[in-house]
């Protein structure tokens, strides 16, 4: 019945419902085309819109982390330069002392230079007129490698570096610190070249010059053209003043000089607006560079109050040629990007609508480098962003269109089956009742047969059926889509790190001992690709670990295998690897035990790092160190290293010299428990610790530990700001420099003395003589000797007999003896006045020591003077002549004269002092290659150290007056140090007596 | 009785010349004082003397100079130096006519006796 009803109903629908129903039919396949189309646009639409957003920002990210990255990696790069610098700071203040020490300059090139990283180096001295120092010299590699001392004579260098930014600036920046100057191109080699500079100061602390280490500008353009190239971006470096440091191929300066100016490595450093005057689409970047040009910078800078003071304390300072020189230099002293916790160097980052190197839209990256202040620029094309976010977002989408297209395809089937086919039975129904005339419904009415009433019930039910399930199917394609964007996102940043990561991530079956996975950074790490490593196994990568790491590598995955579960293992391993190639690099290893559900060991999964760059130059760190401490160990002053509370922190060879103290014993105690500085100075030191004022301190007495008393000089450089690092404490032993010192005054005094003399000796002796001769005329002519004055006197009706008793009894002959000895005294001044200009003809011969020591004796023992006044007799004499020295060439007249002043001042202080029992003379003759060494000693009451000072200058006397011209000893001085060109010396303690040490050269050339 | 000794005394310090002369008169001698070289060579043409005791710096010419000169004017006449000169050394010719050390006499002299020794050695010999 129902087959027959159909046809019916078809025969008759063709002529009479075919318009209704075709309209229904395809209302129906228009919907569900429309609906189809609205879920396709609407899901792609986000998915594109949400994976575009994700992709976006993790190409910004993975920018700045490139940009950071080659930031770090130029830090290391300048950190090997600022090393040379450094260490050339502390040749030059050696050079300065010991021209010689610029030998060392070859030394210190070495190794640094070789790899290329370094041009050269130099230092350069201030000198007080301005004028260039022959002590200046400059160092710098041949193309064969070899170190070449580049001649300065003519150039322009040597009359303008003065003037220059990177001696200008430099002298600001105090001691140990660091200035990267401006590109410009070296004279010498006509490279591009920027300087690293270091100041160095002199033993007071003065500013005496610039220590540099060159940089050629051609390995910074190699480094950042390798980094990053076209058509995956490119990065370039730009200077404080906005020049780029080489042309930029793509971005000339129009009819500019754009290429190698000179040799191979010299270029023209054209400025970014110059640049942005022929590329307009560049302009952006040089705005945004002008925003941080080094103008803009230092003004923001001198807003910092601390930075302000700092900077005045620099005014009326010469600034060379760089006006800004000062306010750069507390810039960067201030500079807030530097610093370990500043982690990213990023300034800005902005697109660019077309980028006239890469020819499209392009992101770009400002990156500010620490210390130099230079900028990394970074440009990246847009395009890779954009594709990569339309071909993920493909990858995503097809799936999930096609799933919509088949649901969409279930739904049509089923209303197909459920609504159209029931519709097409009812087709037949209602063609039957189509002749009722009137709506489907209400036409049926109550004649409509009850399985039509069903079928229109049936029919209402699945309708109002058809539209939950629709509604349900919408809501849970909408949640699968958020499910499944969410989770590509994840996948998607999860493979991003992944491939992105320069560590090489395995992880290890602990069972099979097979690698489950190996991330890409494999290839890079070790030189073998993941699927090599697999092959390999475990085993065979354990047999590429070099021989005498193995056992540390063995033993730590023992023990992290072996640990209790949340023990404590480290989980760091360095070892090193050999890799494809056959070069071993040092491989840093980070592990983590990987345990299934009872707790079992199950995997490994660990990160390896590359960290030879970083062991190498740890180890060229400990090699500087170790030089640096050498150079401060070799050093001729005590330095010692104290902390802020003034421990010893450093101690060198000097000081244990001195003090007999090892580091060990004297590190981490007070420094004045150590070293035996006088209480008041040690009050001072402490003062300038913790102020934080340079301290200096001159002459002051020490007891070494060969209990020798040094005369030292003490310096105090406090280190670091706030005085948080401490200071460092120098001390010299200046003993010889001040007994030269001495000697010098001495002489000096004596032969101004005799210049005098000799000057006015003449015209004293002609009146002394007129007043001596008439003395001793007067004398005759009253005295009874004469037959003359006899008869003289007779003739004037007297006799010579009472005159003569007259002018003793009025004491007159006791004046004019007066006035004959004190004229003799006053002879006598000029003629020892006059022994210190006399040179006079020299009879150099060989004279026997013991004779001549004995014949003084003699002389001193029939001394009128010293009969008069002091017993020689009672004074023990010891005579103590070594074997070993019998004869000394010497002039013995002035010898004599030397040892009997000592020998009659030495009776006369034994004389002042009655107290002692046996007052004793030592007379002491030795040999003390390359002199004669001759002593002359008594146990008298000595001087203080006062008069022993002053003992050898001229009129200087202790005795009273009258008695002493004050010239004796001088004069003694004079003979031994002038005339035999040997040295005396006088040493004594109070109360104890002195000893005075003459020591003529053996063989006095004559 | 024998002839006085004669003696010439050359100096421009009158005190001191006048000293010396009233020494050696009272020593016996027959004394010319000279103040210049001019009045010595005067002197020496005019009469005859065994000695002449010569000062070094004279106004108008050196001590050394004025030996020379009186020497060849009287070939005789022996020459003692009496001088006030710091370091004073006898030159060349003056060592050749046969002076030495001992002929020199440096001022201030505090007794003259040894110069007047050395007169009358001088008179008596006739040589240095």
């Amino acid at each position: 019945m129902p087959e027959q009803t159909e046809r019916n109903v078809d025969s008759s629908a063709r002529s009479s419902t075919m318009p209704w129903y075709t309209g229904l039919q395809f209302r129906m396949y228009t919907s569900f085309v429309l609906l189809l189309l609205v879920i396709i646009g609407g899901t792609v639409g986000v998915a594109l819109w949400t994976v575009g957003r994700a992709f976006r920002e993790s190409v910004d990210y993975t920018l700045e982390q490139t940009g950071n990255g080659l930031v770090a990696e130029l830090g290391q790069r300048l950190v090997y330069a600022e090393g040379v610098a450094h260490t050339m700071s502390l040749l030059g203040t050696q050079i300065a002392r010991d021209p010689g020490a610029a030998e060392a300059a070859e030394w210190i090139l070495g190794d640094e230079g070789r790899k290329g990283e370094i041009l050269g180096c130099g230092v350069w001295f201030e000198t007080h007129d301005g004028s260039p120092s022959p002590l200046n010299a400059v160092w710098r590699f041949a193309a064969d490698g070899t170190i070449e001392k580049a001649a300065l004579e003519g150039t322009a260098m040597l009359q303008t570096y003065r003037k220059r930014d990177w001696y200008a600036a430099a002298r600001f920046m105090g001691a140990e610190t660091i200035y990267w100057s401006l590109p410009y191109t070296d004279p010498f080699t006509e490279q591009s070249i920027v300087s690293c500079s270091v100041p160095f100061y002199t033993e007071q602390g003065r500013f005496a010059g610039v220590a540099t280490a060159d940089l050629p500008v051609v390995r910074l353009k190699a480094y950042f053209e390798s980094a990053l190239s076209p058509p995956n971006g490119y990065a370039f470096l730009v200077d404080r003043h906005n020049r780029f440091f080489y042309p930029v191929p793509g971005l000339e300066v129009p009819d500019g000089n754009n290429g190698v100016l000179a040799g191979e490595g010299g270029f023209a450093f054209p400025s970014v607006n110059a640049v942005a005057l022929g590329h307009p689409d560049f302009r952006g970047v040089a705005n945004a560079l002008d925003r941080v040009n080094e103008f803009r910078i230092l003004t923001r800078m001198l807003r910092i109050p601390s930075a302000q003071a700092e900077l005045s304390e620099l005014a009326g300072a010469d600034l060379g040629d760089y006006p800004n020189a000062d306010k750069l230099v507390v810039a960067m002293k201030h500079d807030p990007l530097a610093g370990p916790t500043k982690t990213t160097k990023m300034l800005e980052q902005f697109p660019l609508a077309h980028d006239p190197r890469l020819q499209q839209a392009a992101t770009v990256s400002l990156f500010h480098v620490p210390r130099s202040y230079w900028r990394v620029v970074v440009v990246a094309p847009e395009e890779m962003a954009t594709a990569l976010a339309r071909k993920v977002a493909l990858r995503v989408l097809s799936p999930m269109v096609a799933l919509v297209v088949i649901a969409l395809l279930v739904a049509f089937l089923l209303v197909r089956r459920d609504l159209i086919l029931p519709l097409r039975h009812m087709r037949g129904y209602l063609t039957g009742l189509s002749e009722t005339e009137g709506d489907f419904l209400q036409g049926l009415g109550d004649t409509a047969p009850g399985e039509l009433v069903e079928l229109a019930y049936a029919f209402n039910h699945r309708t109002s059926a058809l539209r939950a399930s629709n509604l349900q199917l919408r809501e849970e394609m909408a949640v699968r889509e958020r499910a499944q964007i969410a989770l590509r996102e994840s996948e998607a940043r999860f493979r991003n790190v992944l491939e992105n990561t320069r560590d090489m991530l395995y992880q290890l079956n602990l069972d099979s001992m097979t690698y489950e996975y190996l991330s890409p950074a494999a290839r890079e790490i070790t030189g073998f690709s993941p699927g090599e490593l697999n092959h390999m196994k475990a085993a065979g990568v354990a047999e590429r670990i070099h021989p005498d790491d193995r056992t540390l590598v063995e033993r730590h995955t023992r023990e992290l295998v072996a640990s209790a579960p949340g023990g404590e293992v480290a989980h760091e391993v360095e070892f090193r690897l050999k890799k494809k190639t056959g070069e071993y690099i040092w491989a840093s290893e980070n592990r983590t035990l990987i345990r299934d559900a009872e707790g079992r060991p199950k995997a490994i999964v660990a990160s390896i790092r590359d960290v030879t760059a970083r062991r190498e130059a740890e180890a060229e760190r400990t090699e500087l160190r170790r030089y640096l401490r050498n150079i401060i160990d070799s050093m001729p002053s005590v330095i010692i290293g104290v902390d802020h509370l003034g421990r010893v922190t450093h101690w060198n060879q000097e000081a244990v010299r001195v003090t007999g103290y090892d580091p060990d014993a004297a590190e981490g105690r007070p420094f004045d428990q150590c070293f035996p500085i006088p209480e008041d100075y040690v009050m001072r030191v402490r003062e300038a610790i913790t102020t934080g004022e340079p301290m200096e301190a001159e002459r002051f007495s020490v007891r070494d530990a060969q209990d020798e008393i040094l005369t030292c000089d003490l310096i105090v450089y406090p280190l670091g700001a706030e005085n948080a690092d401490g200071a460092v404490i120098r001390i010299d032993d200046v003993s010889s420099r001040v007994q030269i010192e001495e000697l010098m005054v001495q002489t000096e005094k004596m032969m101004s003395v005799g210049g005098l003399a000799a000057g006015m000796a003449h015209e004293i002796n002609n009146p002394l003589g007129g007043i001596l001769q008439a003395c001793q005329n007067i004398d005759r002519r009253t005295s009874d000797e004469l037959p003359r004055n006899t008869k003289v006197a007779e003739s004037l009706g007297t006799d010579i007999v009472t005159i003569r008793k007259y002018l003793e009894e009025r004491g007159i002959l006791e004046f004019i003896s007066g006035i004959k000895a004190d004229g003799a005294r006053a002879a006598k001044i000029v003629a020892d006045m006059l022994a210190f200009s006399r040179q006079s003809e020299s009879r150099f011969a060989p004279v026997n020591v013991a004779e001549m020591v004995d014949s003084v004796l003699r002389l001193a023992a029939n001394d009128y003077d010293l009969k008069k006044h002091y017993d020689f007799r009672q004074v023990k004499i010891v005579r103590d002549f070594s074997p070993d020295l019998l004869e000394i060439r010497c002039e013995k007249t002035k010898v004599q004269q030397v040892l009997l002043n000592l020998i009659k001042n030495a009776a006369q202080a034994l004389a002042e002092n009655p107290e002692q029992q046996d007052p004793t003379l030592v007379l002491r003759a030795l040999r003390a290659d390359p002199y004669a060494q001759l002593e002359v000693e008594d146990n008298g009451p000595g001087m203080t150290e006062e008069v022993r000072r002053r003992v050898f200058d001229p009129f200087y006397t202790t005795k009273e007056v009258g008695v002493g011209t004050g010239l004796g000893l001088s004069v003694s001085y004079f003979i031994i140090t002038k005339h035999h060109k040997g040295t005396m010396s006088v040493e004594s303690t109070p109360g104890q007596g002195a000893r005075f040490i003459m020591r003529l050269p053996l063989d006095l050339g004559v | 009785m024998t002839m006085a000794v004669r003696v010439l005394i050359v100096d421009d310090e009158p005190n001191l010349r006048k000293n010396l002369g009233f020494y050696l008169e009272d020593e016996g001698m027959d004394v010319t004082e000279a103040g210049t070289v001019r009045e010595a060579l005067e002197e020496a043409r005019a009469g005859r003397f065994d000695v002449c005791v010569m000062d070094m710096r004279l106004p108008d010419m050196d001590g050394n100079t004025a030996i020379m000169m009186l020497h060849e004017e009287r070939p005789d006449l022996l020459f003692l130096i009496h001088t006030g000169t710091a370091g004073y050394t006898l030159p060349e010719e003056l060592r050749h006519l046969g002076l030495t050390s001992d002929h020199i006499f440096m001022k201030p002299l505090t007794d003259m006796a040894p110069l007047a020794a050395a007169v009358f050695r001088l008179a008596e010999t006739g040589r240095y």
